[in-house]
């Protein structure tokens, strides 16, 4: 059967013309005789059982006469493919794997080269390089024929979407610059730390004896330069954070944690005096005694530069408010999410007891139905009144109002997507059942009534009703207004008509409904 | 090779990125979201996935990066998506000084640099970043075969039309990302006698030698896949031509950016379809019929109408409750169908008005006529009578003289056609004719040896493809794009490597199994629709054998192309006059 592998991969060689393709590998060969060596030796044409010998196309054998000469040489490292694995197909049974077409000659089935299964001929026409042991190797196999799945499980055929984590580099790099900062952040917490309890110090101090209170600010002044070195004023030109020269109006001032000499610009916020108090609250966590006897303490203050205050404090900022409680959009959201969670997992079990309950209505678990679907309806209900909590709460920006509405809009999907079917369910079983559906909550607020003869129910039906036909309504005066806008007045008549019916039946469900009818 | 689907991986893999988060102590959370875009992947994402895909996966806020109004919303956890332009790298450092968001993940739509990483590593004092990832989406996905990046010739050429330095290392690195996220290390070949496509071929080939072990370790194919470079200048015809099916006649006649359609301009039309947007993703009737031409594409819509009217007129006969529970059940899938159909009937309408305004019929009568049949004296004459009509518009009547002189460089005609044009268009329009002459004359007087050739081959394998496609009959698609040519050769394996060379020759004999074609110079939608019926073909009674992706610098209509060749050389003309 191999000798007839035929038209392969590509078109059929051309008779004609000195030039021949390879009808497995498309490979160029100068001449016929080539082209026959190169099936023999390259594609294993001529292993030819003996069983299948007489099935040889007669060509072939002639052709391969007058290579055989000139092939002995070739015979040495001649290509011979594992054939064992092939499975034999049997005429009349077996099937082509891919087109289930039945193989009913021996001329039509193939067997691919890799796996071994049976094939018809146009399900085998794909190309793969395979060693001797029909293994699939890119680089030193020959050209076989195979199957549409061989041909796809070829490593890096069907993969794609390349990534490259960087976050381990990245990481690297903020650590290597992290130390750094690591450094001055406690330098500049050390400092903090003995000005802190030395401003304290000196200040109960002064609060006991007078002669101390007079010497109080020389006092700290001294005890500031002790912490760090101040930059001497001469030596300073231009503020040290925003490079604008000093003048009689910008005038210089020291940053007490490094010393350095910056502006006081408000524009700018190079440096601030900042009270002590607030410093050392926002601090907490560092070793900073808070016993101040006088009550003036409230009143100190100290001048500290941008710079510092970042490193000093942003860190423990940002750590603050992220332990924070959550805004209440999002701690709603959590409980949306979870009772979302609940009905998704039990829906299609529901969904599921319903359909075979409905095929043998006397099955005995009626009880575990019931129970599941009043489960399912509560969860609803907990999760519509959880939406509408969402909806109550006052957003505090613009982006928790987006996300709001995003949160309300994806409920109101879920609803619809899986609330809507379960309706028509939960009503053929009550019917059914002739038992009522309504949670408890709501039966009591249907006992409040409404000013027309109407239960809750009919009213909520008579609402859904009216909606569908509104809708209709608009769709239907859209199409009119298209139709005789493109002139198809025919068309616009027969809508015409059909927007009439949809109108009465707009007006007979309205009356209906009476007041009830606006919400 | 689906190009969907792989923006689909990478869309997952970002949104459902799962966060380590260490400093809230809890276990990942809170689940709420948000995603900060570029105005680059602003564009990848809108175009690949709906804000209802995105909601389902819990990110509730988006925004871009840019914006520096955001509020801070300290909870929430932020996933970044930008392209790594030095612009991009900045906001980013301002975003991390400054965190609006309680942690961040970010991830690249291609290579980021080291020194742009250092920066960014620098300014994260509070460490927010908890992951940093690339993935390879630097191109805009339009078809499961196609792809753009979406750049105007203006901004990549220099008058001369050589490359400019940052446009060929912007197409350079687009292309590296495509490669990228189809996982393929391609030979690469280019159109023989094109600086454009040999300087962007060499180009590529370093970058991937650059990251052979860092990014490009992919599995060694017996028959490694292709990535064939081609000139838009070396099929000229293609682009200058009206096209006429549905996805590529929106490109024309309405215009179609981002898989948005702009009919804000089209007279009455309603206020909800002033935008629409368009993705054969999302859009399955747009899906079935966007390869349709004018003629197919009216009766489809003739019949999602019909069907539409018969889903209504049912649906009105509502009487019992019953009948009401069920058309609410199918009220959601009822109203997005109603939205599309006059979504649609919108659109085809506007097409059917243009071609009627411009008087498109008789134009691209002609102009497929001199396409397909060079030399014919009667097609002269009806060319000779469309450039004298009234109603024609300048623009068509010069594109016809350049279609003229195109496939009939050598006619004795030409003086008369441009006699005739300069009394029908204005004297900027005719120096334009004479540009355009010049600019492709010498063209194919300086092309390789081989051309006159392979033109003889070219011309048999079209007349064969029409056969081939019965649309041989159809008068207003007789022109077939050389890009059919091109592929029909690659499913022989006989694509003539002197006109397309390797760059560098595979050592063992291999085949063509996937292809990627990319015009430099922009693509046409007509020729996507060529691509997609060749992946079909393959899919079907090929067994799969051949898969293609075609891409382009952009999506090109005749005007944009027509201006495009009205830049070139212009800087070199200038030149000259002045030594
Ligand atoms: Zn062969
Ligand atoms: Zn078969
Ligand atoms: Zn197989
Ligand atoms: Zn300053
Ligand atoms: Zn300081």
């Amino acid at each position: 059967m191999n000798a007839v592998d035929g038209p392969g991969y590509l078109d059929e060689p051309q008779k004609s013309g000195s030039e021949l393709n390879c009808p497995v590998c498309a490979q160029t060969l100068h001449d016929l005789a080539k082209l026959n060596e190169h099936l023999d030796r390259i594609h294993g044409f001529g292993e030819v059982s003996n069983e299948d010998a007489d099935s040889v196309n007669t060509q072939l054998t002639r052709s391969r006469n007058v290579v055989e000469n000139s092939s002995k040489a070739a015979k040495a490292n001649r290509f011979e493919l594992k054939r064992d694995h092939w499975i034999k197909p049997v005429m009349g049974k077996s099937r082509c794997r891919t087109c289930s077409k039945s193989l009913t000659q021996a001329r039509q089935a193939i067997n691919c080269r890799r796996c071994g299964e049976v094939y018809c001929k146009n399900h085998c026409n794909l190309i793969i390089k395979l060693n001797s042991n029909a293994e699939y190797n890119p680089l030193t196999g020959e050209w076989c024929k195979c199957c549409i799945n061989c041909f796809g499980n070829r490593a890096g055929y069907n993969e794609f979407g390349a990534v490259c984590n960087k976050t381990s580099m990245f990481k690297e790099l903020r650590g290597s610059k992290v130390e750094d900062k690591q450094l001055r952040k406690l330098q500049l917490e050390n400092r903090f730390i003995r000005l802190a309890n030395g401003i304290q110090q000196i200040n109960n101090q002064s609060s006991k004896s007078m002669l101390a209170s007079i010497r109080k600010y020389t006092e700290i002044n001294k005890l500031e330069r002790s912490v760090v070195p101040w930059t001497p004023d001469e030596a300073a030109f231009a503020c040290s954070l925003c490079s604008k020269p000093f003048t009689l109006a910008l005038r210089k001032h020291h940053c007490r944690l490094c010393g350095k000499v910056v502006c006081n610009e408000s524009q700018t916020n190079c440096s601030n005096q900042l009270p002590l108090m607030s410093l050392i609250r926002a601090a907490s966590d560092l070793p900073i005694s808070t016993e101040f006897v006088d009550n003036n303490a409230e009143d100190v203050q100290i001048r500290i530069c941008s710079a510092c205050v970042r490193i000093l404090f942003i860190k423990r900022k940002f750590t603050r408010e992220l332990s924070l409680p959550e805004p209440s959009i999002l701690r709603i959201y959590e409980n949306m999410r979870t009772t979302a969670d609940v009905i998704l997992s039990i829906l299609p079990q529901v969904l599921n007891q319903a359909e075979e309950f409905s095929a043998t209505p006397n099955a005995p678990d009626v009880a575990l139905l019931t129970k599941m679907r009043r489960k399912l309806l509560d969860s609803f209900a907990l999760y519509d009144r959880l939406t509408k909590q969402m909806l109550k709460i006052k957003p505090k920006n613009p982006a928790e109002e987006r996300i709001q509405r995003a949160i309300v809009f994806r409920a109101s999907m879920l609803i619809q997507e899986h609330m809507l079917p379960l309706r028509s369910l939960t009503n053929a079983a009550s019917t059914q059942n002739s038992s009522h559906e309504t949670t408890p909550e709501s039966e009591r607020s249907m006992n409040q009534g409404y000013g027309n003869n109407l239960s809750i129910k009919e009213v909520k039906e008579y609402r859904d009703q009216l909606m569908v036909l509104k809708e209709q309504k608009f769709l239907v005066e859209n199409m009119i207004a298209s139709a005789s806008k493109q002139r198809k007045f025919d068309e616009a008549e027969t809508l015409s008509g059909n927007l009439r019916e949809l109108n009465e039946q707009v007006e007979m469900i309205a009356r209906a409904l009476g007041e009830e009818g606006f919400s | 090779m689906n190009l969907f689907q792989v923006s689909d991986f990478y869309i997952d893999r970002i949104v459902n990125s799962k966060s380590k988060s260490v400093l809230n102590g809890s276990l990942d959370k809170p689940r709420i979201k948000a995603l900060l875009l570029d105005k680059d992947t602003t564009g990848t994402i809108s175009m690949c996935t709906t804000q209802s895909e995105l909601l389902e996966h819990e990110v509730y806020l988006i925004d871009t990066l840019e914006n520096q109004n955001r509020d801070v919303m300290r909870h929430l956890k932020c996933l970044v998506y930008a392209k790594p332009t030095d612009e991009t790298i900045e906001h980013l450092v301002k975003e991390l000084q400054d965190p609006k968001y309680g942690e961040y993940q970010i991830f690249f739509n291609n290579t980021v640099a080291k020194t742009q990483l250092e920066r960014l590593a620098e300014s994260d004092d509070l460490e927010v970043v908890s992951k940093v990832e690339e993935v390879f989406q630097d191109y805009q996905v339009l078809n499961q075969d196609l792809f753009s990046l979406d750049v105007r010739s203006s901004k990549l050429f220099s008058h001369q039309m050589i490359w400019e330095p940052s446009g060929l290392a912007d197409t350079t690195h687009s292309l590296i990302s495509l490669l990228l996220s189809l996982k393929v290390k391609p030979l690469i070949r280019y159109e023989a006698g094109s600086r454009l496509t040999s300087k962007l071929a060499k180009e590529v080939m370093q970058e991937i030698h650059k990251n052979e072990r860092a990014l490009f370790d992919f599995p060694v194919m017996d028959s490694p896949p292709q990535l064939l470079i081609l000139d838009r200048h070396q099929d000229p015809l293609t682009p200058l031509l009206q096209p006429w099916t549905y996805q590529s006649m929106i490109n024309e006649y309405i215009g179609i950016k981002r898989n948005v359609v702009d009919l804000s301009k089209v007279p009455d039309i309603d206020d909800s379809l002033e935008q629409v947007v368009l993705s054969s993703k999302q859009d399955p009737f747009f899906h079935d019929t966007m390869y349709l031409n004018f003629g197919e594409l009216g009766d489809k819509v003739k019949q999602y109408v019909s069907s539409y009217k018969d889903k209504t007129k049912s649906n009105a006969q509502i009487n019992t409750i019953e009948d009401i529970k069920q058309f609410i059940g199918k009220f959601p899938e009822f109203k997005k169908l109603s939205g599309n159909v006059s979504k649609h009937m919108a659109i085809v309408s506007e097409l059917d008005r243009q071609l009627q305004v411009q008087h498109i019929w008789d134009v691209s009568e002609v102009e497929q006529n001199i396409s397909a049949h060079m030399g014919d004296s009667q097609v002269y004459q009806d060319l000779k009578g469309v450039l004298s009509d009234e109603r024609v518009s300048g623009f068509h009547k010069l594109k016809l003289a350049c279609i003229y002189s195109l496939r009939n460089a050598t006619s004795p005609h030409m003086n008369e056609i441009s006699a005739t044009l300069a009394a029908n268009v204005s004297p900027e329009e005719l120096n334009f004719f004479h540009h355009f002459n010049s600019v492709f004359q010498t063209r194919t007087k300086s092309a390789n040896t081989g051309k006159e050739r392979e033109d003889l081959i070219s011309e048999l394998a079209k007349k064969f493809n029409q056969k081939g496609q019965h649309k041989s009959d159809n008068v207003f698609m007789q022109h077939v794009p050389d890009l059919s040519a091109i592929l029909s050769d690659l499913s022989k394996n006989k694509l003539p490597e002197d006109r397309f060379p390797f760059l560098e020759k595979p050592g063992a004999r291999t085949f063509c199994q996937d292809v990627i074609i990319f015009h430099v110079g922009g693509t046409t939608f007509e020729e996507a629709r060529i691509v997609h019926e060749f992946n079909s073909g393959m899919a079907g009674d090929g067994g799969g054998k051949i898969r293609t992706i075609l891409g382009g610098t952009t999506i090109l209509n005749t005007r944009e192309f027509l201006n495009d060749c009205r830049e070139v050389g212009q800087g070199s003309t200038e030149l000259t006059d002045l030594l």
